[in-house]
């Protein structure tokens, strides 16, 4: 066998040992208790089996209401937000959880954010911000906080009412 | 460094492949879905200084893009970009194997 040949050789057994590795930590991650929840293809697409006690129909009432809602952890980062919220900012929903929420609020209304987040540790509040879509242009909401313990840290609880339709030329020019 | 970001998967030509894209796989606003979260950024935070865009999944709300990723469990985390695609499954609190399994090495 040419150089080539073995060097390619290895190079497939390499990457057939990582897939074999791969396969080996899915198994060992659902048998040690590490997974909360199990996909499986049904012919009406997936269904996702729980793992973890959770209050469903809660779940479905966040995730179908016309608000934006969503929960964030003290270093500022969207831990879950729904749909409504996404929308709201003409975002994928995927690329705003896990992501710092302050991308999401324009810079005249930070100030008044971050003073509700502190008032949201005693208590709760609302206040009037303008948030800022993908599209750099501002939405104008309600935006109300409280916040909980959660597993010995602090999350903010957020609810955000867009005021678009109530104010249809504000910030319009 | 442009700041576009879009969710398609499939790598464009001139994308900049030094940038990791991860996406990560979770079920909701269970204790495990947070603990996720913030392990993952804390790994990417401190490992690819900021050359990185993570997307979280919540299956409940997007489950089409589970099958994408042929998702069997949350949390998943899945290295998408750089290529080769790389998961890992469950645990995601040791961080030398979220280095590992994500083909991560320093960058600095």
């Amino acid at each position: 066998m040419d150089d080539n040949t073995v060097k390619t050789l290895r190079d497939r057994i390499d990457e057939l040992e990582r897939e074999l590795a791969e396969s080996r930590q899915a198994l060992e991650a659902i048998r040690s208790g590490d997974v909360e929840s199990l996909v499986v293809e049904g012919p009406a697409g997936p269904r996702i089996y729980s793992l973890e006690w959770s209050i469903y129909s809660f779940r479905v009432l966040v995730e179908a209401i016309s608000e934006g809602t969503l929960t964030m952890g003290e270093d500022g980062i969207v831990l879950y937000c729904n749909s409504a919220f996404a929308k709201m900012l003409l975002a994928p929903l995927e690329r705003v959880m896990g992501n710092p929420l302050r991308r999401w609020i324009s810079e005249r209304s930070q100030p008044v954010v971050d003073a509700l987040l502190r008032r949201a540790i005693t208590g709760e509040g609302r206040i009037e911000i303008a948030l800022l879509n993908t599209g750099g242009r501002e939405v104008p909401a309600y935006l109300s906080a409280s916040s909980i313990h959660d597993n010995g840290e602090r999350v903010f609880c957020l609810v955000a009412t867009d005021l678009t339709e109530l104010r249809p030329t504000e910030g319009e020019s | 460094m442009p700041k576009t970001k879009t969710s398609s998967s499939v790598p464009k030509a001139g994308v900049d492949t030094s940038r990791h894209l991860l996406r990560l796989y979770i079920t909701g606003t269970t204790p495990g879905s947070a603990r996720a979260i913030k392990q993952v950024r804390q790994v990417c935070e401190e490992h690819l200084n900021g050359r990185y865009d993570l997307e979280v999944i919540d299956i409940y709300q997007l489950p089409a893009l589970a099958k994408n990723d042929q998702i069997i469990a949350t949390p998943t985390l899945v290295k998408v970009l750089p290529a080769p695609l790389r998961r890992l499954i469950g645990d995601l609190s040791n961080v030398n194997s979220v280095l590992f399994g994500m083909d991560i090495r320093e960058q600095r």
